[in-house]
């Protein structure tokens, strides 16, 4: 299957298969076992949920494995845990000594990090090679603690900068078989992309205003009187307030579909394999706020179904040209690591979502 | 000899795959072919075979024991040497009524585990907590109010002193000890109230005593609700109760994110409150107990209520609003607690 092409480069797409249905029947299920197990199931409902996920991803005929065991996950989640309520307990019955662990926990943040992304790559595998991480304490502080401090500073002008060094930091740390990425994005571009979403913001508020004094004028002019007065202001607040989620929401994703893009596009691993990234704009907006509406009415059932949904529309958006350096590489990660630093990285919500 | 397994094999660590199929023969080992030469690539006993999890729509990967992966081209076809226990989950994961049955279960169990369960073990478990623990977190929770809320008091000594020898008039007639009830005076921008420490040390503010001049019944009468949460141990009640509220949550719902941990956040609230309410009637209930052992008549408590409404603003009317207040406040209606110690003076 690969070896009669061996030496040209092919262009194939990402391919999912994962369908709602079936994948709202296994997360369910799995959390039932967790919650009448009080979370010890969790650890093999985490697996199970990424293995469908990952499993139905597949780049040429190839699916991506998971390959963490639920008895490494259980380990690292009690350790974590039990930190965790001798933190919230100590801290209870204490402030000062609250303040202090908080401060140890803030110092710990970075290597948390560290930890996290590193065991999450390093179970994914795909063709049998696993990635790894080799992001530093040193680094993930630099990047993920002190840019962002320094933007502050200077009242986020440089933010753009600050999270293009970010994500270079982070994927560039990605190795493959041994190999790290290497990804080419520019500053120039995470400034026109901040700009794009300042001036879709404008125009957006532009807009707003124009479609309430419209709504305004047009239920004035039905007629005068007291309760004309109230309707025109109840209307008015209700094309301000729709506004003001559609406006926040709407440049939130068109932000991260932007990112995702140049990152993807600019993505590649030396001789072996570069990624290519078109997500819709549009697209990407109605699939984040249907998303987001469907998992208000449903009061946060339809989770697995807006997982599925945002899978496949990313993997339909995705691309990978695969070079004949691919059919050379050879595992260089060992399977024995400790799930602590990613499970810690949970509980305490010190993790990073990469885009 | 038996059917062939069509799919690709990857030797152990490596990238490069090739078509594959398997023959399983009577033993359950395998036996592997190279897809397109027919060559015998190995053979391997059962013991020597792994399976990936069975997953809904995915193939099971077989994995030798050098960790040579190979997988089935048709994703649904599942080795008939996998154990029953390993395809179990599969099984549940396909079936519908179990989903639909966890949809009612799951809210169902969480409700019976924070309302019931957590509070039951924390009411046992407080019993063990040392009274040293108890002390520190006094002592500490003092330390902080004293820094952000309170300023010393401004009363006179004399008043001061007038109320701490009618206090320890009270606690040996009722044969409790002096020594740890220590009561603390501060002047504070709340209005009229009292809090009871972890270590029995119970807080007055100025405008309290000065609401309560002339009132030394009802003023007994507060401060015995105060030291009934002393009593129960109300504080570290609480504390050990939100420390496993939220262990609970974290392991339970780590993966999960948006609305529903929003939804179960304000659930885990609104719960927590109807705690401190029941703890609130425990206090009342231990107040009016001591007033009866005091022979002081119930109606002081009421009395106590009525000053402490009217100071804070509220009168009798307002009833109404606190019948709707009552689910998400803290504290029982407090016309709800007027009528209790009625109907306890009524009784007497």
């Amino acid at each position: 299957m690969t070896t009669p092409h061996a030496s040209a480069n092919r262009t194939v797409p990402v391919e999912f298969t994962g369908k709602s249905g079936e994948y709202f029947k296994l997360w369910i299920v799995n959390l039932l076992l967790t919650v009448v197990t009080l979370g010890i199931y969790g650890a093999w409902a985490k697996v199970r949920n990424t293995q469908y996920l990952y499993g139905h991803t597949s780049v040429d005929g190839h699916r991506l494995r998971y390959l963490a065991t639920p008895i490494q996950i259980l380990k690292g989640r009690i350790i974590a845990a039990v930190i965790f309520a001798a933190f919230y307990f100590l801290s209870s019955v204490s402030p000062e000594l609250g303040i202090m662990l908080l401060v140890a926990l803030l110092i710990a943040t970075p290597w948390l990090i560290a930890q996290s992304i590193r065991f999450s790559m390093r179970m994914t595998a795909y063709r049998n090679v696993r990635f790894s991480f080799t992001g530093t304490y040193l680094g993930i502080l630099i990047n993920f603690v002190l840019l962002p401090i320094l933007s502050a500073l200077t009242l986020y002008l440089i933010f753009p900068w600050v999270l293009k060094k970010m994500h270079q930091y982070t994927y560039e740390n990605i190795t493959f078989g041994g190999k790290p990425l290497k990804l080419n994005n520019s500053t120039g571009h995470y400034y026109f992309i901040f700009m794009a979403c300042f001036g879709l913001t404008m125009m957006a508020m532009v807009a707003m205003l124009v479609v309430a004094s419209i709504v305004g004028v047009g239920i004035d002019a039905i007629g005068g009187g007291e309760s004309q007065n109230l309707a025109t202001l109840f209307s008015m607040g209700l094309v301000f307030a729709v506004g003001y989620f559609l406006i926040v929401f709407g440049v939130k994703y068109f932000f991260q579909a932007q990112i995702r893009n140049h990152v993807y596009s600019n993505l590649s691993l030396d001789g072996v394999a570069s990624c290519e990234s078109g997500v819709g704009s549009i697209g990407y907006i109605w699939l984040g706020l249907s998303n987001g509406f469907l998992q208000v009415i449903t009061l946060g059932l339809a989770y697995p179904v807006t997982q599925i949904r945002t899978a496949a529309y990313l993997a339909k958006s995705t691309q990978l040209t695969i070079e004949p350096g691919m059919n050379e590489l050879v595992n260089t990660v060992s399977d024995k690591d400790s799930a602590f630093g990613e499970e810690a990285a949970d509980i305490f919500d010190a993790d990073v979502s990469l885009v | 000899m038996q059917a062939r397994i069509n799919g690709m094999y990857m030797k152990a660590g490596q990238a490069d795959a090739c078509p594959a199929f398997v023959v399983l023969d009577a033993d359950k080992g395998a036996w592997l072919y190279h897809g397109d030469t027919k060559e015998m690539i190995c053979h391997a006993e059962s013991a020597a075979l792994t399976y990936s999890s069975v997953i809904p729509g995915l193939p099971v990967d077989l994995i030798f024991a050098d960790g040579g992966v190979f997988t089935p081209s048709d994703p649904h076809f599942r080795w008939p040497t996998l154990s029953h226990s390993s395809r179990l989950p599969e099984r549940l994961e396909r079936y519908w009524p179990i989903s639909l049955m966890a949809i009612v279960i799951i809210p169902m169990f969480f409700w019976v585990m924070v309302v019931h369960v957590i509070p039951a073990g924390a009411r046992l478990s407080v019993a063990y907590v040392p009274d040293s623990v108890s002390h520190e977190m006094g002592e500490q929770t003092l330390r902080v109010l004293d820094e952000v809320w309170f300023s010393p008091s401004e009363l006179s000594f004399d008043t001061r002193q007038q109320v701490t020898l009618q206090w320890r008039q009270v606690l040996l007639q009722l044969n409790m000890n002096p020594g740890f009830y220590q009561l603390d005076f501060r002047a504070a921008d709340i209005g009229a109230n009292a809090f009871a420490l972890p270590d029995g040390r119970v807080i007055v503010t100025d405008d309290l005593i000065r609401l309560m001049e002339g009132y030394d019944d009802e003023l007994t009468a507060i401060l015995l609700h105060e030291i009934g949460h002393v009593q129960h141990q109300h504080g570290m009640q609480l504390v050990a109760q939100t420390t496993a509220t939220s262990l609970l949550f974290v392991m339970m719902l780590g993966d999960l994110d948006g609305a529903a941990d929003v939804l179960l956040g304000a659930g885990l609230g609104l719960s927590q409150n109807a705690f401190s309410r029941d703890m609130e009637r425990e206090a009342d209930a231990f107040a009016l107990e001591k007033l009866h052992q005091l022979a002081i008549s119930p109606m002081a408590f009421a009395r106590a209520m009525r000053l402490l409404m009217e100071s804070h603003g509220v009168d009798d009317t307002g009833a109404e609003s606190q019948e709707i207040l009552r689910y998400i406040g803290t504290h029982p209606g407090m016309q709800e607690r007027i009528q209790m110690a009625e109907k306890a003076a009524a009784l007497n």
